[in-house]
Parts: structure tokens; sequence; C-alpha cells
């Protein structure tokens, strides 16, 4: 429901100050972290992890 | 003199249209206009998230209805649909009574014994969302106001074992157009929009190892369905479905698009875009003909994609790069990559602020990074909504 304890609710923006982030954390991008993973599995045709893809 | 004339007369024209639209804003949805038509050339980047709660987010496809302004996602993990006002990126509630995740001793699997799956809300305000074994649920949003406990107002079984998934609408013939991918063969399956909502017909794919994504095309001979339709061996086509008569529905043509059967948005000017499998490039095909216009090579696959009139570009979540590729709609030129996470395949967005909302799954152990968690603060291992837009 909005506004409840976990955060559920309105828009967190990036650019907000979070617990333990530094003062600026405005969003750059990850770099290469996302293909540092291995390549998680595609869309159609192919294994899912966990079944969270799902078509 | 003459051409003078007419142009102080053009000129005025001009002006009075201009001032007659602006004069029923107010000034600050003026400017807000105004701001967004100046944005639409600046890049697009993740501007913040939206915390879903509950168990782990587990979801397929999500639909934008542009009248209310309202995101629907179909999430099995929490056997509802959510809803987020797109205007104001606040999540609203959720409408439950699905079935969730498939159970262990489900025949059809945990994925394809689960519901909901497919979204679409059609102009009436009304939801049509798929379920598991094969069940389609209709829920009426007119006076559905948050939390949005609503009930069904009819709940149709398009006879399949396994879950109903993609859905479709076609306003022309008042019928509806559902999936049933898992059925030998797969099937769509084509049921009255009007009460009491009979199942009219199906449509049988002999040689289809799944059956995806219906979209309306308007424009195309004055109405017909396109469905995406992987095949086997790296086949994929997209049908061409005339519904004049939807108790006889009939395969007009197919295009062939090899490796390509997922997602399919339809832009301006006949421009589709279609999702690949694989990690292979996506592509757009001209709707009149089925041609090729281009591989757009730096995209690596895609589940849902969907196309933004508001900017004019085509979105594609890419679970295989955990990155989201922007494409110009009428060029088919890659645009930009953004980063997004695990699991990402489904996408939406909101033409009057251009905000692209795509669901970000909790991590794996093949992929740990949880986003959602360190970028936001947001409870680990749950996963959230990315809201993308134009730098303001």
């Amino acid at each position: 429901m909005p506004g409840d304890d976990n955060g559920a609710g309105a828009l967190r923006r990036v650019n907000l100050p979070r617990p333990a982030a530094p003062s600026s954390c405005l969003f750059d991008g990850w770099g290469n972290s996302s293909s540092e993973q291995g390549g998680e599995p595609g869309p159609e045709g192919e294994t899912r992890p966990q079944d969270q893809q799902i078509r | 003199m003459k051409a003078k004339v007419i142009g102080y007369i053009l000129l005025s024209l001009a002006f009075a249209s201009t001032w007659t639209v602006s004069a029923r804003l107010g000034p600050r949805d003026r400017r807000a206009t105004e701001n967004r038509k100046k944005n639409l050339n600046k890049p697009v980047k993740l501007i913040g998230a939206i915390f879903v709660p509950g168990n782990p987010l587990r979801f397929d496809i999500s639909w934008v209805d542009q009248a209310t302004g309202r995101y629907y996602l179909g999430e099995a993990g929490n056997a509802g649909v959510d809803v987020i006002d797109a205007r104001n990126d606040l999540y609203l509630g959720r409408i439950t009574g699905f079935h969730g995740v498939g159970t262990p001793d489900d025949p059809c699997g945990p994925t394809q014994g689960m519901g909901p799956s497919g979204v679409v809300v059609t102009p009436n305000n009304q939801l049509w969302a798929t379920d598991a074994h094969g069940l389609v649920r209709v829920f009426d949003l007119n006076n559905a106001n948050p939390p949005l406990n609503v009930s069904p107002i009819a709940t149709i079984s398009t006879g399949a074992q396994c879950r109903a998934d993609e859905i479709g609408f076609d306003p022309k013939d008042h019928v509806i157009v559902v999936g049933n991918p898992t059925e030998k063969p797969p099937l769509g399956v084509v049921i009255s929009s009007d009460p009491p909502y009979p199942v009219l017909s199906k449509i049988p794919f002999p040689d289809a190892r799944g059956f995806e994504q219906p979209v309306w095309d308007p424009e195309l001979k004055g109405g017909r369905m396109l469905v995406t339709v992987p095949g086997n061996g790296g086949m994929g086509e997209v049908a061409v479905i005339n519904l004049r008569d939807p108790k006889a529905p009939l395969v007009e043509t197919t295009y062939q698009t090899p490796n390509c059967g997922s997602g399919l948005a339809l832009g301006r000017s006949q421009h589709l875009l279609v999702g690949c499998g694989g990690g292979k490039p996506n592509i757009m095909i001209d709707g009149l003909t089925g041609k090729l216009i281009v591989a757009i090579d730096q995209t690596h696959g895609a589940d849902e994609v969907w196309y933004n009139s508001g900017d004019n570009r085509f979105y594609a979540p890419s679970g295989a790069t955990q990155t989201v590729s922007v494409i110009d709609a009428d060029s088919g030129a890659f645009v930009t990559s953004l980063p997004a996470g695990t699991g990402v395949h489904s996408v939406a967005a909101f033409r009057e602020n251009n905000h692209i909302f795509v669901p970000v799954a909790p991590p794996t152990a093949a992929a740990p990074m949880d986003p959602c968690n360190t970028m936001f603060g947001f409870p680990a291992k749950q996963g959230c909504v990315f809201v993308y837009s134009h730098e303001e």
C-alpha cells in the first residue's frame, strides 16, 4: 500500500540521498557490471533464472 | 502582396489554434507540456524506482492504459495485477484473486502453471488478465479506487490445461485474442469483449512452439490482428489475422521472422518491432509487407517490447544484458542502452509524461546484483519497478 514501512508507494528518485550511500549519488550507470555476471539467459526460448523471466 | 496576406491569415490561424489548445490547459499543465517537448531531445535516463509490497516480484506482461494513466503488471509472485499511477509514479494497490505461481505438483510447472501473465485494458476501462489453467478474468475498473479491492465481473475458460498467456484487443470486431502457448498445438482463443463474453473460436498453429503477443493494427487492410508465433528450429513468424467474422478467423498471411517471435509493438508508418530469442538482434519490419527494414544489431533479444508515441521510440528490455534498448521508431536506429537489472523482460510507457516502466526481478545465483536494494534502499531480494524518462 502507498507509504508502507518498506517504502512501497512513491517513486524513490535516483539522486535522493540514502542511508549508507555517498552524499552525492547521482546515477551514472553501472559500467560493465551487468556483463560481468556472465550474461543472464535471455527471454524467448531460453532458460530463465528461477523462472523470473517469463514470457 | 497576395502571398503576404495569405501568409498573415495562415499565421493567425496557427496562432489561434495554438492559443485555443493552450487556453484549455492551466499554467502548470502548459509549462509541463512545454518542458516535455523540450526534453524529448535529451537522453532517456533512469529516474527512480517504485517498490511493490508483498512477496518477491515474479512478473510477466505490463500495460499502460493511456486514457487513465495507470500501469498494470501481471504479477504471479503476489497472485495479482499490480497497479501504479503512471502520472505520479505511485503504487496504488493490487487486484487479487489470481492463481499465483504454479504449485510443485502442477503438471504445467511453475511458469506455465502460473497467473496472471498477460494484461490489457479496453477503452471502456475493463481489465482483462490471463490466469493459470486457461482462465481469463475481467474486471470493471470504472469505480475501482485504491487499494483496488475489486472482484471479477467474469471468469472465462479458454479450455487450456496450462496458463492463458498474452492478450490483445480488437476494438473493431469487439474481440479479445488470448494465447494458449502450451496447448498442442499452440492456440489463439478468440473471446467476445461484449457480455456474456463467449469464446467464439480458436486459431491453431500446428507448427508453432508457442503463441506470443497479439497486437491490433487498425490501419492494416482496415484492421488486422498481428501475432508473433515462435516456431521450431529457429523459425518465427508474425501472423496476420482477419477477425471480421470472429467465429471463423482467417490467417491471411504470415511474415517470416527467423529467430524472432516474442514481443511485438506497432509504431507509426506500419513499423513493427519484433522481439527475438537467443540474444539475437531485434528486428523492425514493415507491417504491410513483412519485409525486414532493419536488424538492430546493438540489441540482444527481448520478450515484451513497447512503442511510446510520446517520444516515437521503441523500448526493448533484455534479460540477457540486463539493459533496456531504446530504438528510434522511424529509422530503427539504436539510440542507447539503459542499465536495468535481473530478469527484465516487461515494459510499458505512459506517453503523456514519457515515463517508461520496467520491472526488475529479485537477484538470483546467476545474477546476484540487487539494484532495487543497493541503489534505492528497498528491501533486499524483492525486486521493484524501474522508471525511466527523458532528462528534465
